[in-house]
């Protein structure tokens, strides 16, 4: 079973490889190597405001999240990660009331 | 167990309940009463060429809601109030804007409860009898039920004058109100004028239409064992994600499940704004005669509910943890259902 | 939590000399390495590296339930130790210091009895295990 989350990146714009290569160098930088096996995956990736829809698996969701907390730095310059919505049912990322103007 | 935990980390848990029926039983309804304070519809059909208006119009028609801003939450105890909308056809309302799980949250549901969800502040200042919410373990929060239609609530009561008393004093909300009128012949814009003899700011709201077609697209055939990958295509699908071209891919791993087919077009339609289980209730009518006039594998309806709203399912508390979601997924093939219900874990919090 | 490591030198000479400071802070990197800043943070509360007997080359551990995992789990990888080439192995793992050195005195006593098949006379046996068993192997053999 999966996590989705739908996440932005606040930094610079980047290539959707890049943003996934710096995830992994966060969750490095948090939990090691050992962790930085995980498996997960970009389902999509919209570079006009680099927000992507990754997909983890349960097990690993708290230290994937845990680390994209921790992220700091981004090339020596300060970034961070914005979570929109978790969920683990993927069709829910389809929107969220919460941020809907009626 | 290790004390320290260091490795083992659960996510949140969430439940998920699978069923499956015959449509005849007509028992996929049920699910959809469970659920009254919709805010997201999309549904996908595939192998369509052009979507037949009926199905577009279904939540467009008649689906029109209202926002009021502003309103002291006195006035939704004002017998007239209750005696013209409550008492008579079907009216649910929530609150918009706040967070249940740090601000008071409101909603009316469709047997006539208006119940609040205070934070401990809130709830000890206002002075209504309430029960502690069920996932908060150290009495954060406070649920109040005030029972609407009970033949002792009204004016002169002692429970009525204290009650609204005591509303008056709570924080002006902004709501959004739907109202189904008990006879056609009566318009549902009357609440609306309600509320705006009453100097309110009432705006009509619409919901929200979008139509996609997607051209060759792999749609995996409908199953029973392979329901997960199922419902995560249809996340897929409906999120316009990559469904995954074959081939090692540095990005994603995701592949439509097998077996599938390919189909020319693929059509995903959705609507977002506030609906009743009613009128959801019609849109499944509506898909269900459309199966059976034309050939299609199948048809996904997937409803979501509002994060911040005081009752999910079978008007049960709801919370928020990672998320507020309450949703359901139904499959239908031409004989078959299927629901996949999603819902809030149940535990609460530490 | 007490766990035993044998450091198994590369060249075959008996003795080994590394301070505990500097065997501490090779776990400690690799930690770091291996489980990043929470692993490093998550061991160092009650992590000792307590004891070596530089005869035996043997190592005590402490730390705590839980966070021992971490520890077990890259002792493996550990390769270099004060610029000496090394490999780790777990000999035992405890809960009590009681338990522990119970078994380094099973061990150290298999020890003897190896290097004593080895040796002809009476007194060098003695005196090897005097050595061995008072830990204080330097002052003796030298």
């Amino acid at each position: 079973m999966y996590y989705y989350l739908d996440i932005s990146f606040v930094n610079q714009d980047i290539t959707a490889a890049l943003f996934k290569n710096h995830i992994i160098t966060s969750i490095k930088h948090v939990f090691g190597e050992i962790a930085a096996a995980i498996p997960f995956d970009v389902v999509k990736y919209d570079p006009s405001e680099i927000r992507a829809i990754v997909r983890v698996t349960q097990d690993h969701y708290v230290k994937f999240r845990g680390s994209l907390t921790l992220a700091g730095y981004y090339q020596g310059k300060p970034c961070a990660y914005i979570v929109h919505k978790v969920s683990p049912l993927l069709l829910s990322l389809l929107g969220d009331s919460r941020t809907y103007v009626h | 167990m290790l004390s320290p935990e260091i490795w083992n980390f659960k996510a949140p848990d969430s439940l998920v309940k699978v069923e499956k029926g015959n449509i005849v039983n007509n028992n996929c309804f049920n699910t959809i009463q469970k659920l009254h304070h919709n805010h997201l519809v999309s549904v996908v059909l595939p192998d369509t060429l052009r979507v037949p208006q009926n199905i577009c119009e279904t939540l467009k028609n008649d689906c029109e809601y209202y926002k009021i801003s502003n309103v002291g939450l006195d006035e939704l105890v004002n017998i007239n109030f209750i005696n013209a909308f409550v008492r008579k056809g079907i009216f649910i309302s929530l609150s918009i804007n706040e967070r249940i799980d740090c601000d008071d949250c409101m909603c009316i549901t469709p047997n006539g409860f208006l119940l609040l969800s205070l934070t401990k502040e809130t709830y000890e200042s206002l002075g209504l009898e309430g029960t502690p919410s069920h996932y908060y373990n150290t009495k954060q929060r406070y649920v109040v039920s005030i029972n609407l239609l009970s033949n002792h609530f009204k004016p002169g009561k002692k429970n009525y004058d204290r009650t609204k008393d005591r509303l008056l004093t709570l924080k002006k909300m902004t709501l959004l109100i739907n109202w189904e009128p008990p006879h056609l012949d009566i318009c549902p814009s009357s609440v609306a004028k309600y509320f705006d003899d009453l100097k309110f700011d009432v705006q009509v709201c619409l919901p929200d239409f979008q139509m996609r077609t997607n051209y060759t697209i792999k749609v995996p055939n409908f199953t029973m064992d392979n329901i997960h990958e199922f419902v995560e295509w249809l996340g897929m699908f409906s999120l316009e994600s990559d469904l995954g071209g074959g081939g090692e891919s540095y990005l994603s791993t995701y592949e439509t499940p097998q077996p599938y087919q390919e189909y020319g077009q693929v059509k995903f339609l959705q609507w977002r704004g506030f609906f009743s289980s009613q009128q959801i209730n019609k849109l499944l009518e509506v898909l269900i005669s459309h199966l059976k006039d034309e050939e299609k594998p199948w048809i996904s309806l997937y409803v979501q509910g509002f994060s911040d709203v005081v009752v999910g399912w079978d008007l049960q508390e709801h919370h928020y943890y990672t998320n507020g979601d309450n949703g359901y997924v139904i499959v239908l093939n031409s004989e078959d259902y299927m629901v996949y219900q999603h819902m809030c874990s149940k535990k609460s919090y530490k | 939590m007490v766990i035993e490591i044998n450091p198994q030198q590369q060249r075959k000479d008996n003795s080994l000399t590394i301070p505990s400071p500097t065997f501490y802070q090779a776990l400690l990197k690799k930690i770091q390495e291996l489980h990043g800043d929470f692993g490093a943070a998550a061991i160092r509360e009650g992590f000792a590296a307590k004891y070596f007997n530089e005869r035996t080359r043997i190592a005590i551990v402490r730390a705590r339930h839980g966070p021992h995992k971490l520890i077990t789990s890259v002792l493996p990888f550990v390769k270099e130790v004060d610029k000496k080439k090394v490999s780790l192995v777990t000999l035992y793992t405890g809960a009590t210091m009681r338990q522990c050195f119970k078994f380094i005195l099973n061990h150290q006593q298999k020890k003897i009895n190896e290097i004593c098949s080895t040796l002809q006379s009476e007194e060098e046996k003695v005196a090897i295990k005097e050595a061995l068993l008072k830990f204080n192997s330097t002052q003796t053999l030298s």
